[in-house]
């Protein structure tokens, strides 16, 4: 029979038939998806790494090298073209919308919905025979509270930034998302105290004291009670600020100072308090040593390896030093500011302290941990003097040579070295987002605006502003004198904002307080600069020179990206943009 | 250097022994089991048949191809001669996502043709429309590149034997600057910049005589490293032939191509020079079993050896950097040159002598065996077959590289100073230190790439005329798997078509084929895909009322929907919500460390995924309206909808993650073909012209653009692959003209930069002003050929040409175009053009910078070329000996052709100084072969 010869292949090709329907579904990769990602313990406690990454902070990753505090009158960039003078050269627009925030703060809530919905309630049933398992599921069960911070701290910068913006509490199709319209900033405020308080006493209280539950190395960098405390008294007075509170309700700030006195009081509780040396704020130990750590509440650890990193002395070093650049250098706008040790200004015509030609003496020690000036010898490690004046080895017309006269210390770890040759190029760095200082600094505000006096001492509350302020001036190592309790209301307040510029600069407060205040005409309409002339002889003579910025009210906003609206019209602009 | 002939005496160089492309009665298979005539097809198929094949001495079918056939374009890359491959496309780019290349097929399977002789070929068909490409299921989409071997003859026997040599000349050698010349090029480069000069006076004048030779060299890289030419040797035999039962088809071919290097020959034992090599053999054979039962075994193997020098060193990259003056070939203590800024690894000599040699062995196994049944006992016309492909290929590398060392030297000739001082360099203790090591040859090897493929069909066909009806219809099951090497490439797809084709009277036809096609690739629920296309055809000249019998007239027309299984960037997993694990860590430990990793959000799954979608609409005409001319137009228009694209320009920010892969992007396309055919014989005298030319258009019409800032940044409404960038106005004249300019914020400008236009309007010039520019420099729009052959008592000539249209170039090659920056040579021609004070009004190039320079190496138009051109890409000189003196003299000869060819040896071209197809640092060749071939 002829057909036999079709036989064996037409019964191959029916085996075959069948089987080639598995293969279909073939695949040979492995999809990382949520099944995968669900295994084990360490994959889904890396959300946190991700989420705490989104945390913001400023070694000069800002703009390319530039800080946030060079588009306020805290700095200036001193290497020209940077994007950074989009904020004050009329270069931002909705087109040119540096809309960093925006991106990663959205990227960080995505990622916070996802894991608060879709990794809960797991058991890890396969590992539950592993020794650890218990003190593993411990961590786990806590890791939504500290998503559900990390996605407060998201909102609240971007509701500092942008107002109101679109609170998407869970996850959503891409095409939903691209209906939503903004809430009020009020909401936006109110979603982050209630998931604050609703947080504040299931969180894990302290890291460090886990008892039984303790597992290898305390994990210290994560956020306890006392972030979420300080997160929501932060926010508060934001919220209470004029920016957000149109109609001056002082009741915000009563609030605000509520929470701010239950802050204190937990801070108390767990030994955190002012430590002495204001320059060990920024030092490769500060989230561990005792001696320093206790001042910091929340802080973002910056990690780019094992050993360190050196971003913020790249971006900051002088020129003239192996590795240095220019950078941010302070302005003598912020200088001026220190006052001398007496407590004055040195604007102060009485102020007998202050020599115009010798204008670093006698002044408010922070000066001398923050900003470096000619003649000194910066970087520690250093033992040539700085020469800033014009023509000077660390100075222009040098590209990059500092524009100010000043280089940056602060945040800065002196004993960095960044020559090729160099055994100590890299440094841990914490940034410091939340710490004792500053949360005086709020409190004293929230204070004085809700009892309208520096003195006097809220209900149920212990000390007054001007008490408050001094928490931070008496530190050690600083000592600079309380404000006389004989000042004015407008004289306390511009000794207040003086104070909250020096204590706190460079750790990103004066972008947000200026335009939280509404005082950006006042503050950001220009920044002076001093120029050192070196003659012949060594005599130096110094100049000021007011370099004009632009400023707008609209700018206390961030306007939503042109883009962003092109694809979402319900996407209001913000007023002025 | 030309050289010989052949003879050669086959039937197969005959230019009039075939029919022509055109002709009603050539072969159009379209890859179903019956081949119909071009007259009976209803689809757009161009047939490219030995008339025209092998006459390039191509080392594979594919280099034959460049250049001919209608509808494709197939475009020459340059590089050493053992990767040499052109890329093709089937009536321009129809979709996004570089998703643009045809379906390669030899005899109905997938095949790589990198090693396929052109000897062995029979035919080439170009399938373009939506019937000639149905039966490829997810396949065919871009259109189908399909190739037919050669078979067997009944009751016949044919031996043939051929031989080439030819000589190849590298077609543009670059030419770059003395050593002198390049001393004044950086020095004006830097004094641009606001640099210091590299070479003081005296250093000039020691760079122009010579003087210091080790300190101050002066060599011709080019020269020095690579010969003028190299050569090329091929033997072919081939037996074709049969008995009654029986026929086969056997070919074995070796060809062996010998580089440029200069000195290959420099060490014991060994040569470094270029090689390739290759073995290859096929034996086709046609069975019948029984009466009614056919077997097909296709069996092709070959073996490949390519060498280059050591660790594949790119030497013509070398040259575009390694300027005249940056250090000697070997250093005045012998060893190989190197400076501080030019590593003694950038020596090219060195390299192509000192580093001994990198081999590749790649071997390819292609069988296939197909069991034919006719089934007439069970109902006439029935008939059933199965075929079942394994395909194999692998490379082996054997890597015998070495390290070599070399001396860069400090110089140091200051002002005042008679003559230089110089030194080694030396290392803290004040030794010298030579740089690199004398290291032993690598015996590395292993397996680094291979493919397995496999496939197995199965039809039943139903093929019966009744009375004026033809029927042909053939229900088919295919399968096929192929698992190259690496992860997530395995791809299965299966595809059911059931292809009929009526026949009325020869007057009306219809093609019609429903499809349905499974694919692995895609996601799940959506793997498999239906595909309808239909085609009619009216033979008008068949109709009765058609006076003249020997005049042809045919219209055609089809549509379809053909499917595609693309998948932007290979992401296999767009349909789930992706994860990733990998990133750096977060400190939360007390010592800064931390026991996690990163989990983070990757791409969204896309929601309701779909595939790639082509929509195909063909007309055409195919006429002869005098003797001896054919005609053929065709016009075709195809939308390409649901591509995959991001949907990154739709979503906001707001969803926080990648945006998902969508099925939204939309790419129309159209154009035409036209082609002729003429040839006649009179008396000893014959001729053949032909030619075709094609016009293809694309336009994208959706691809989730982003909104964009200004009009002119929309790509949505242009072409796939069009050019955006600046719109070049001229130089800057001095700093008046700057400072009246808007502002240009790339970098800081000077007198003889590049001045652009503000083409949104808002005073300075920056991205947001790219616009269209150019066209594509991807594929052209216009792609045409043609060809002249006469023959007069055995003695002829062919010639074939090749043009393109609507095509652009852009000079972006460094050391050429783009000189200096980053440490790069310089070419006398950008040396001669580049503005400088006193060449303002000629200059066609800014001014040099020896500092990259962002203002200036914008794409833009400055450096844009018209990229069209017309080369003659092979003409051939021939004799062929009269059969009837071979016969009573040579009685075992049948035929003999002596020959001479030349090869891309004439090109029209606008890019300066350059091959307008491959202007960058790989170089193209052309070249002059010698050959004869005999047929007994």
């Amino acid at each position: 029979m002829k057909n036999k010869f079709l036989l064996i292949p037409v019964a191959a090709l029916m085996l075959t038939v069948s089987s080639c329907k598995e293969d279909m579904d073939y695949h040979e990769y492995a999809i990382v998806d949520k099944d995968f990602v669900e295994l084990n313990f360490s994959n889904v406690g890396g959300f946190m790494t991700q989420l705490y990454k989104h945390v913001e902070y400023d070694f000069g990753n800002f703009s390319n090298g530039a800080m946030q505090a060079s588009a306020t009158d805290e700095s200036e960039y001193s290497i020209g073209g940077n994007a950074i003078e989009d904020f004050y050269n009329g270069g931002w627009s909705a087109a040119n919308p540096k809309p960093a925030i925006w991106n990663n703060m959205y990227a960080g809530i995505a990622e916070a919905n996802r894991f608060l919905e879709d990794f809960q309630g797991l058991k890890f049933e396969e590992l539950e025979l592993n020794p650890d398992y218990q003190k593993q599921m411990f961590r786990y069960e806590n890791y939504k509270y500290e998503a559900r911070f990390l996605r407060a701290y998201y909102y609240f910068t971007l509701v500092r930034t942008y107002g109101g913006v679109p609170l998407i509490k869970q996850t959503m199709p891409a095409d939903e998302t691209n209906k939503l319209s903004r809430n009020t900033s009020d909401e936006v405020y109110d979603y982050i105290f209630s998931e604050l308080n609703e947080i504040k006493d299931l969180i894990i209280v302290d890291y460090s004291k886990l008892g039984d539950m303790a597992l290898g190395e305390s994990e210290t960098g994560r956020a306890g009670k006392i972030a979420v405390l300080a997160l929501r008294a932060r926010a508060a007075l934001y919220w209470a600020s004029p920016l957000f509170n149109p109609n001056n309700d002082t009741e915000r700030y009563k609030i605000a100072a509520d929470y701010h006195k239950e802050l204190l009081d937990e801070c108390k509780e767990q030994g955190k308090k002012i430590i002495n040396k204001y320059s060990d704020l920024w030092a490769a130990d500060n989230f561990s040593k005792p001696t320093i750590a206790p001042e910091l509440l929340f802080c973002y650890r910056y990690y780019s390896s094992a050993s360190g990193d050196n971003l913020v002395e790249t971006n900051n070093y002088p020129v003239g030093i192996d590795g240095g650049r220019g950078g941010n250098c302070p302005t003598q706008n912020l200088v001026d500011a220190y006052e001398t040790k007496n407590g004055l200004s040195i604007k102060d015509p009485n102020n007998s302290q202050y020599d115009p030609n010798d204008p670093y003496k006698n002044r408010d020690p922070r000066l001398g941990m923050s900003i470096a000036v000619n003649g000194e010898a910066w970087p520690t490690y250093q033992t040539n003097k700085l020469q800033t004046f014009y023509g000077g080895l660390n100075a222009q017309p040098t590209s990059g040579g500092t524009t100010t006269s000043y280089y940056l210390k602060k945040l800065c770890n002196g004993t960095i070295n960044l020559s090729a040759s160099s055994t100590k190029k890299v440094a841990f760095h914490t940034y410091l987002n939340f710490r004792m200082g500053g949360a005086y600094l709020d409190y004293a505000e929230c204070l004085f605006k809700a009892t309208g006096s520096p003195t006097a001492v809220l209900a149920g509350h212990e000390m007054s502003a001007n008490d408050a302020v001094f928490m931070v001036r008496n530190r050690n190592g600083v000592k600079m004198p309380k404000f006389p309790e004989t000042l004015s209301n407008d004289e306390w307040w511009t000794k207040y904002c003086n104070e909250r510029f020096v204590e706190l600069c460079f750790e990103g407060h004066r972008f947000w307080d200026v335009r939280r205040w509404k005082e950006g005409s006042k503050y950001f309409t220009s920044i002076t600069r001093t120029i050192i002339n070196q003659d012949s002889e060594g005599n130096l003579t110094y100049f000021q020179q007011i370099v004009p910025r632009e400023w707008d009210e609209k700018m206390n906003l961030f306007p939503i990206p042109q883009t962003e609206r092109a694809k979402n019209p319900n996407l209001e602009q913000n007023p002025g943009w | 250097m030309i050289a010989l002939a052949a003879f050669s005496m086959t039937a197969m160089a005959q230019i009039d022994t075939v029919p022509g492309v055109l002709s009603p009665k050539q072969k159009a298979n379209i890859g179903g089991n019956k081949v119909f005539d071009l007259e009976q097809t209803t689809g757009a198929v161009s047939v490219i048949t030995t008339s025209t094949l092998d006459r390039r001495n191509a080392k594979n079918i594919s280099m034959d191809l460049i250049g001919q056939g209608s509808g494709l374009e197939s475009l020459q890359n340059g590089g050493i001669y053992a990767v040499q491959n052109p890329t093709f496309y089937v009536r321009g780019l129809q979709t996004l996502n570089g998703n643009n290349t045809p379906l390669i097929i030899v005899d109905g399977i997938e095949r790589e043709v990198r090693d396929i002789s052109p000897e062995e070929v029979e035919r080439v068909y170009i399938l373009k429309d939506a019937v000639a490409t149905s039966l490829y299921g997810y396949k065919g989409a871009n259109g189908v590149i399909s190739i037919e071997t050669k078979r067997g003859k009944y009751n016949s026997r044919e031996i043939s034997v051929s031989y080439d040599h030819s000589f190849g000349n590298i077609a543009h050698r670059p030419k770059f600057v003395d050593g002198y010349t390049y001393g004044l090029a950086i020095n004006e480069g830097r004094a641009n910049d606001g640099l210091s000069p590299m070479y003081q006076p005296w250093e000039l004048e020691a760079l122009k005589e010579q003087s210091y030779p080790y300190l101050y060299p002066n060599v011709n890289w080019v020269d020095e490293t690579f010969r003028n030419t190299s050569n090329f040797d091929k033997v072919s035999f081939q037996f074709r032939g049969g008995s009654e039962k029986f026929k086969y088809y056997a070919v074995a071919n070796f060809l062996y191509n010998n580089g440029y290097i200069k000195h290959p020959n420099e060490n014991q034992g060994y040569s470094t020079q270029d090689k390739f090599s290759r073995g290859n053999i096929r034996m086709n054979l046609d069975i019948d079993l029984t009466p009614t039962t056919l077997v097909k075994v296709n069996v092709f193997g070959s073996l490949t050896e390519s060498q280059r020098p050591g660790d594949q060193a790119n030497l013509w990259d070398m040259m575009y950097t390694v300027p005249s003056a940056a250090f000697p070939i070997k250093a005045e203590n012998g060893l190989w040159g190197g400076s501080a800024t030019w590593d003694g690894t950038l020596n090219p000599v060195a390299q192509s002598i000192g580093a001994a040699y990198y081999k590749n062995h790649a071997r390819t196994l292609f069988t296939d065996l197909t069991i034919r049944q006719d089934l007439g006992m069970v109902t006439p016309g029935l008939s059933a077959q199965v075929s079942v492909a394994y395909d194999n290929y692998a490379n082996i590398y054997e890597n015998h590289s070495k390290t070599y060392r070399y001396q860069p030297v400090n110089i140091q000739w200051p002002a005042g100073q008679e003559v230089p001082t110089w030194s080694y360099p030396t290392d803290a203790d004040g030794a010298e230190v030579i740089y690199g090591v004398d290291s032993a040859m690598g015996t590395g090897a292993n397996t680094n790439e291979y493919d397995r493929y496999f496939y197995v069909g199965g039809s039943v066909n139903y093929d019966r005329t009744f009375d004026k009806l033809g029927l042909y219809t053939q229900l088919k099951w295919d399968y096929e798997s192929t698992d190259p090497e690496g992860i997530n490439n395995t791809v299965h797809r299966q595809n059911i078509s059931w292809w009929s084709h009526l026949n009325y009277d020869n007057r009306y036809l219809l093609d019609l084929t429903l499809a349905e096609m499974g694919s692995s690739r895609l996601a799940p629920k959506t793997k498999w895909a239906f595909s309808p296309t239909i085609g009619l055809g009216w033979v008008i000249s068949n109709e009765a009322f058609w006076s003249n019998p020997n005049r042809y007239l045919k219209l055609r027309a089809s549509a379809g929907k053909i499917n595609a299984d693309f998948l932007p960037d290979d992401n296999w997993t767009y349909y789930v919500q992706q994860y990733t694990l990998t990133g750096g860590l977060y400190p939360f430990n007390s010592a800064f460390g931390s026991s996690f990793g990163t989990t983070s959000l990757g791409q969204m799954a896309t929601l309701n995924p779909s595939h790639e979608q082509a929509y195909k609409y063909n007309i055409g005409i195919d006429a002869s309206p005098i003797e001896g001319l054919n005609l053929s137009v065709d016009l075709f228009k195809e939308r390409r909808n649901h591509i995959f694209v991001s949907s990154a320009g739709k979503y906001t920010a707001l969803i926080g993650m990648t945006a998902p892969y969508e099925n939204a992007g939309v790419v129309d396309s159209k154009g035409l073909e036209v082609s002729l055919d003429y040839g006649r014989t009179f008396g000893d005298f014959s001729f053949n012209i032909g030619g075709n030319f094609s016009y293809n258009k694309n336009k994208i019409v959706d691809m989730l653009e982003e909104p964009r800032l200004y009009p002119n940044l929309v790509q949505t409404g242009h072409s796939v692959s069009q050019i955006y960038g600046l719109e070049a106005i001229g130089f800057f004249k001095d700093e008046a003209d700057i400072a009246n300019s808007p502002q240009q914020l790339f970098s800081t400008v000077r007198p003889g930069d590049i001045k652009y236009r503000d083409i949104n309007g808002d005073k300075v010039i920056d991205s947001n002003d790219m616009v269209a520019i150019g066209r594509s420099a991807t594929c052209p729009e216009i792609y045409y050929n043609f060809r002249v052959g006469a023959e007069y008592k055995g003695i002829g000539i062919y010639a074939f040409f090749q043009g393109t249209g609507n095509y652009t170039a852009v000079l972006n090659t460094k050391g050429m175009y783009w000189p200096l920056i980053n440490n790069t040579n310089i070419s006398q021609y950008a040396y001669e053009n580049s503005w400088r004070p006193g060449n303002e009004e000629n200059a066609l190039f800014p001014a040099l910078s020896s500092q990259n320079n962002a203002n200036n190496y914008q794409t833009s138009t400055l450096w844009l070329r018209n990229r069209s051109f017309l080369k003659l890409r092979n003409v051939e000189l021939y004799y062929n000996v009269p059969k009837a003196w071979l016969n009573s003299t040579l009685k075992v000869v049948n035929g003999a052709k002596f020959y001479v060819r030349l090869v891309d040896f004439f090109a029209t071209s606008n890019v300066p100084q350059n091959d307008p197809e491959c202007y960058g640092i790989n170089p193209v060749d052309k070249s002059v072969a010698l050959g004869l071939s005999v047929t007994f």
